[in-house]
């Protein structure tokens, strides 16, 4: 039965990435504007070298303009993976069980829980590296095959941090989806996501964020995975990565508790109309 | 079309816009915290924040402008499609100028402005500035620049609308636009090599009257403010024309519903 749930929800993804290629190829052209941006418009001002120093300054890590370009580049990768994820997942299943009212084929043939569980998963675990595959050919021509490396490991921290947002957005979806009478929620998932990013900082420490925004952003593994990056960016293969990843285990297990609760509920009140 | 026509519209607009109201301050919060994602950085990466904030600043109010006429546009020849609201405006003599005119000063005075206001906040707290030193030094500059918004705005988005009715690109790829209309208004003319060129964009004309404010402008103040009764005739004839022949376009060739 899992199995079928999971080849169903394979499919649509598929049929969905041809459906919405435009979306996909501005999901790589946007990142790209602002990795560009975050550098290059300061250097319009204060020229390169200045950026070059600050930066160095605040990560700690002396730049150049290859270095400084490569980290922007991976840190862009989570501002896809966020917003993608965060986006799609809470509105997909809004849009099966409210609008599409294609909810009851769902609850016919699998329960909701194991829809949630496999929608949290299938849906990062796919889009992510969609998402994120035009970092490759960028890393390997900045780095040559190290750049190659770098990218494997960062898809790593990409679909762990994917999954992750997966059951967290999942938590968001449903009260949303089966608890109110809200008719656009477009207008929480679209604003969750860049929260949580402008939360991170993403492409300066956490610590310059001012805390009214951090509390959006360390309700998810976010702030966590941006420090990885940057290790992984700048020192290749940081030995904080095995400790990162019993992290986002524990928090993916912590989300998935309370979506399975939150999950199991909503399937009772459903199918009791 | 006459004032009478013109004035119902725009009545029109501002009903439809407080049915959207929450759709409107979600959009406001959603602007800042992008802008805040990429303009955090630029600015704590300068040299000097403060000459940062004067250069950046007036680009987000006109590109705020410059997208909503874009997604408006896109609202009346896409999403709408579906419904049946496009041919129902159509059948009333209405057209994608028209339905630009209803919004254009909701989006351009109360959107535009509070986002320019809320991420002027958001940028001052980071950079350690005051509110007030982060806002334009000459104020007027500020209204001049919301008055020729509005013509801009109407021919942002028939320059759009004329793009969707005569191919089937989707909503989608009003992003990308969106990114190269960035050149002139957030990326100032002065860092492009032929920083004229770029006035090719007439968001851009709308942020240096801003940045005049800010003294921040690279086109020269005197040849920016002579030349606003000219901009603002000619966004407007302009705008009018490409909605006219936008119109035309659907008349013989139809609409098809695309996302």
């Amino acid at each position: 039965m899992v199995l079928r749930v999971l080849n169903a929800l394979t499919y649509r993804e598929v049929a969905w990435f041809r459906r919405f290629f435009a979306d996909y190829v501005v999901s790589w052209i946007f990142p790209l504007a602002l990795s560009v941006g975050v550098i290059f418009l300061p250097a319009s001002i204060s020229g390169v070298n200045t950026v070059l120093s600050r930066m160095s300054n605040l990560f700690n890590y002396q730049m150049d303009l290859k270095t400084a370009y490569s980290l922007a580049l991976a840190l862009t990768g989570i501002v896809n993976v966020v917003a993608i994820v965060i986006n799609d997942v809470i509105q997909t299943m809004f849009a099966e069980f409210r609008f599409m009212e294609v909810g009851w084929m769902i609850l016919e043939t699998t329960g909701l829980v194991k829809y949630t569980i496999a929608n949290a998963i299938i849906r990062p675990a796919i889009m992510t590296p969609l998402a994120t595959l035009f970092l490759a050919p960028l890393l390997l021509y900045l780095n040559g095959f190290s750049g190659l490396v770098t990218f494997a490991l960062l898809e790593l921290v990409f679909i762990a941090t994917s999954i992750a947002l997966g059951f967290y957005s999942t938590i968001v979806a449903i009260p949303l989806t089966f608890h109110t009478k809200i008719s656009r929620p477009w207008t929480i998932a679209n604003t969750l996501a860049p929260a949580i990013l402008a939360g991170t900082g993403v492409y300066i420490p956490v610590n310059l964020v001012p805390a009214i925004l951090r509390f959006f952003a360390y309700s998810t593994p976010v702030p966590r995975s941006c420090e990885i990056v940057y290790l992984i960016s700048l020192r290749g293969f940081p030995s904080e990565i095995t400790l990162f990843l019993v992290f986002i285990t524990f928090l993916t297990s912590l989300y998935l508790a309370v979506s399975g609760i939150l999950s199991k509920n909503a399937d009772a009140r459903v199918r009791k109309g | 079309m006459n004032l009478k026509k013109t004035l119902h519209v725009i009545y029109v607009g501002f009903v439809l816009s407080k049915m959207h109201i929450t759709a409107y301050v979600a959009a406001i919060i959603n602007t800042i915290l992008w802008f805040t994602i990429i303009f955090v950085p630029a600015t704590v990466f300068s040299e000097d924040p403060k000459m940062a904030v004067s250069m950046f600043l007036p680009g987000v109010y006109a590109l705020t402008v410059a997208s909503a006429a874009m997604w408006t546009a896109t609202e009346f020849l896409r999403w709408n499609v579906y419904h049946g609201l496009t041919d129902l405006y159509r059948e009333n003599g209405l057209t994608v100028f028209h339905y630009l005119i209803s919004y254009s000063i909701v989006d351009s005075i109360f959107f535009g402005v509070a986002t320019y206001f809320a991420s002027t906040y958001i940028i001052a707290s980071y950079t350690g500035l005051s509110f007030f030193n982060a806002l334009p030094a000459n104020p007027q500059y500020l209204l001049l620049a919301i008055v020729v918004a509005i013509p801009m705005y109407l021919l942002m988005g028939s320059l759009i609308g004329y793009l969707m009715a005569s191919t089937s690109v989707s909503g989608a790829w009003i992003n990308i636009i969106q990114m190269i209309v960035a050149f002139g208004t957030i990326v100032p003319p002065k860092t492009i090599p032929s920083g004229w060129l770029i006035l090719l964009n007439p968001s851009t004309y709308v942020a240096e009257i801003l940045r005049i404010g800010y003294n921040t402008n690279t086109v020269s103040s005197n040849a920016l403010v002579v030349s606003i009764p000219i901009a603002i005739a000619l966004f407007t004839l302009l705008g009018y024309w490409i909605g006219f022949l936008c119109d035309k376009r659907i008349a013989r060739y139809g609409l098809e519903y695309r996302y």
